[in-house]
């Protein structure tokens, strides 16, 4: 399986691949694929440039084999483009209808902390919790994550890129809203000029907040975090993200970036050193987001289904049971069942109770069944043996864990590859919140 | 921090807690000085009950006949010889040999075994919701089946004796695993292809640790049933076959 992540952020826009294959146990394995795309974020003004960024994924796509499940991300400023939906859809047309877009700050923590491998690291380090910053050009988002769980996250209105000044001549050629607001925080004169001095002390600021989690200035934190968060009790400190990239910055120099994300990157891990704390730098560093949400914005489903499907079901309509009972489903459809007792009069009542519900008119023509238990052989066997007569196609999914619809998000879709040599299904949820 | 505070802390500790949940497994049960605590010694000892009541406990013969099954014995003669005498239970004796020979079905596609094997409370717990289940997949595939066969204190090897007096195609015995101190009701199905005298340990699969908490009995009847299909179709089983399920 070929899966695409695609992150369109505030400085940035990168893409990767990575092939995934499933072992024995739903075991899922992934390599990346081929070179990241690694590229500025073309804007005019706050409008994203749709044909050059258009270009330039094609472009980068040319390299690689065709995706089957994919997923992109506007992060940071990105999110806020007047054409982020316009960009989005033509990207969904480019690549049959893979993308799911992905706006949420929480979400594109959860992301980058899977992806920059520090949930793994805290699974590795029980009972020391592993703080993660996933540091960019708009924002830095954060995680508190214990035992291998995401416990907590939060999101700073602070990066590298809130002075953009020419690599050349130092002078500052666009400031952000929320630089003013820095300037005035700090006391300092307006920036106009970008000198190293300037910049290390913007950098050391920007850093102390950045580590002081409780002592952000309000109007620079996006979300707060939920619980009360000390970096002392944190044993592990991780960094991900375009600034963490500029630590070794190329032949330019610190200056060639037209950013501070050099000396931010320097005073985050300096002054995280001086906490004594184990720092640790993602390996994939800037490609965090992407990578992650390529490789964990799926499910792969357990090893006991039953399919009569033979074809890819992409944006499939996802209702919970007992309000799909009760309405008119689609031609394609998909139910959530998340409390099926697992004795067989229970199922067989479930089956019968869908068998009736099919046997109405109009029946939706394929109907996919997720369970949370591992039930699927049997339910499907049940309802074939119920509903067989009404020549619906019918697949059951077990071990897909799908958190349950919440009021005022858009409604869910899902997308199901079947692994061809496995017998099991690769199962993207669309408008995912949670993993 | 002594050794003996560090494991005293996990008692109450939330992940700790969290991990306990997800299994029956006795961690973080925390002591007193060198010995559990009370609660604790006073699970364990509800736990051995339960465990000794399912291994000496026998599957009421009622049970037995309301499913249809031909019921025949190993050599074993009672309870004790069973627990003691492992070869004993890998044959029929000589009556329940005829008793096949008259009433069994010979030369079917499969053979379905059961048994109390080391849990009555596995069998009747389970089977009851896997036979006919198992039996109806099979059933659908077109398969001929055999008159399904209890047999009383088997062990696994059995398998392999009835093949050689009924020589079905394949054969699957479903007998209740020794019981674990929380875990009293758990049964494994193995599975083969040709059973028969000639036939090793390595000739067959397994799909065990059946039971609600963990693959539920209905789930496992159809991967039972589909392993069944897959073994006759490609004509062998063992080791060098791979099912989802191991």
């Amino acid at each position: 399986m070929i899966a695409f992540g695609i992150d369109i952020g505030t400085t940035t826009l990168r893409a990767s691949a990575v092939e995934i294959t499933v072992g024995p146990f739903g075991k899922k394995e992934y390599c990346p694929l081929g070179e990241p795309l690694c590229q500025f974020t073309p804007y005019e003004g706050a409008t994203l440039k749709e044909m050059e960024i258009l270009e330039a994924l094609k472009e980068w796509s040319r390299e690689m084999p065709t995706p089957d499940i994919g997923t992109l991300l506007f992060t940071g400023e990105a999110q806020r483009a007047p054409n982020a939906a316009s960009l989005g859809e033509k990207l969904t047309e480019e690549w049959r209808g893979l993308f799911s877009a992905q706006l949420d700050p929480e979400l594109e923590t959860r992301v980058a902390a899977f992806g920059s491998g520090a949930v793994a690291l805290s699974a590795q380090r029980l009972g020391n919790p592993v703080l993660h910053f996933d540091v960019g050009g708009g924002t830095t988002n954060m995680a508190w994550i214990e035992n291998g769980e995401i416990k907590d996250t939060a999101c700073l209105d602070l990066g590298a890129r809130k002075w953009i000044f020419d690599p050349q001549t130092h002078r500052v050629v666009r400031k952000t809203r929320q630089a003013a607001a820095i300037e005035l925080l700090l006391n300092l004169p307006a920036v106009e000029e970008v000198d190293e001095a300037t910049a290390e002390s913007l950098a050391s600021a920007i850093a102390g907040w950045i580590l002081d989690l409780g002592g952000v200035p309000n109007e620079l934190v996006v979300v707060p975090w939920k619980g009360p968060r000390k970096i002392a009790d944190a044993a592990v400190l991780s960094f991900s993200g375009g600034v963490v990239d500029c630590l070794a910055p190329g032949a330019g120099g610190n200056f060639s970036y037209g950013d501070i994300g050099p000396w931010l990157a320097k005073a985050l891990v300096a002054q995280g050193r001086a906490l004594k704390k184990e720092i640790h730098l993602s390996k994939e560093q800037g490609r965090a987001t992407a990578f992650g949400v390529s490789a964990y914005g799926f499910q792969v489903s357990g090893n006991s289904i039953f399919s009569q499907l033979t074809e890819r079901l992409v944006n499939v309509p996802l209702y919970e049971a007992e309000a799909a009972l009760a309405t008119t489903l689609p031609a394609t459809a998909a139910i959530r069942v998340a409390h099926a007792t697992p004795d067989l009069t229970s199922l067989t009542a479930l089956a019968e109770t869908w068998a009736a519900k099919l046997s109405q008119k109009p029946s939706p023509r394929v109907l996919v069944f997720v369970f949370e238990k591992n039930l699927a052989k049997t339910f499907g066997f049940l309802l074939q043996k119920a509903a067989g007569a009404t020549g619906v196609k019918f697949a059951v999914l077990d071990e897909i864990s799908l958190p349950a619809a919440e009021p005022g998000l858009p409604a869910r879709t899902l997308d199901l590859v079947a692994a061809p040599e496995q017998g099991r299904f690769l199962v993207t949820v669309k408008s995912l919140r949670r993993f | 921090m002594s050794s003996n505070n560090f494991f005293k802390d996990l008692t109450g500790n939330k992940f700790v807690d969290e991990l306990k949940k997800t299994t029956p497994c006795r961690i973080g049960i925390g002591h007193a000085g060198g010995r559990y605590t009370t609660k604790a010694q006073l699970k364990f000892r509800e736990d051995l009950a339960v465990s000794k009541d399912a291994v000496h406990r026998d599957v009421p013969a009622q049970l037995v006949s309301s499913m249809g099954l031909l019921s025949v014995q190993s050599r074993v003669r009672n309870r004790a010889e069973y627990l003691m005498n492992t070869t004993a239970g890998r044959f029929l004796n000589e009556e329940s040999v005829t008793t096949l020979k008259a009433e069994g079905t010979p030369n079917a596609d499969v053979q379905l075994l059961v048994s109390d094997g080391l849990s009555s409370e596995a069998f009747e717990r389970n089977v009851p919701e896997m036979l006919p289940l198992v039996t109806a997949r099979l059933k659908e595939a077109g398969l001929t089946l055999a008159v399904p066969i209890f047999i009383r204190w088997a062990r696994v090897a059995v398998i392999d004796h009835v093949g050689e007096i009924l020589k079905p195609k394949t054969s699957l015995i479903l007998l209740g695993e020794r019981p674990g101190l929380g875990v009293s009701d758990s049964l494994s199905g193995y599975f083969e292809y040709m059973p028969g005298a000639s036939r090793l340990e390595s000739d067959r699969n397994v799909l065990s640790n059946i039971h609600r908490r963990g693959v539920p009995p209905t789930e496992a009847a159809l991967m039972l049933a589909e392993a069944l299909i897959k073994i006759l179709d490609i004509k062998m089983s063992g080791m060098t076959v791979r099912f989802d399920f191991v």
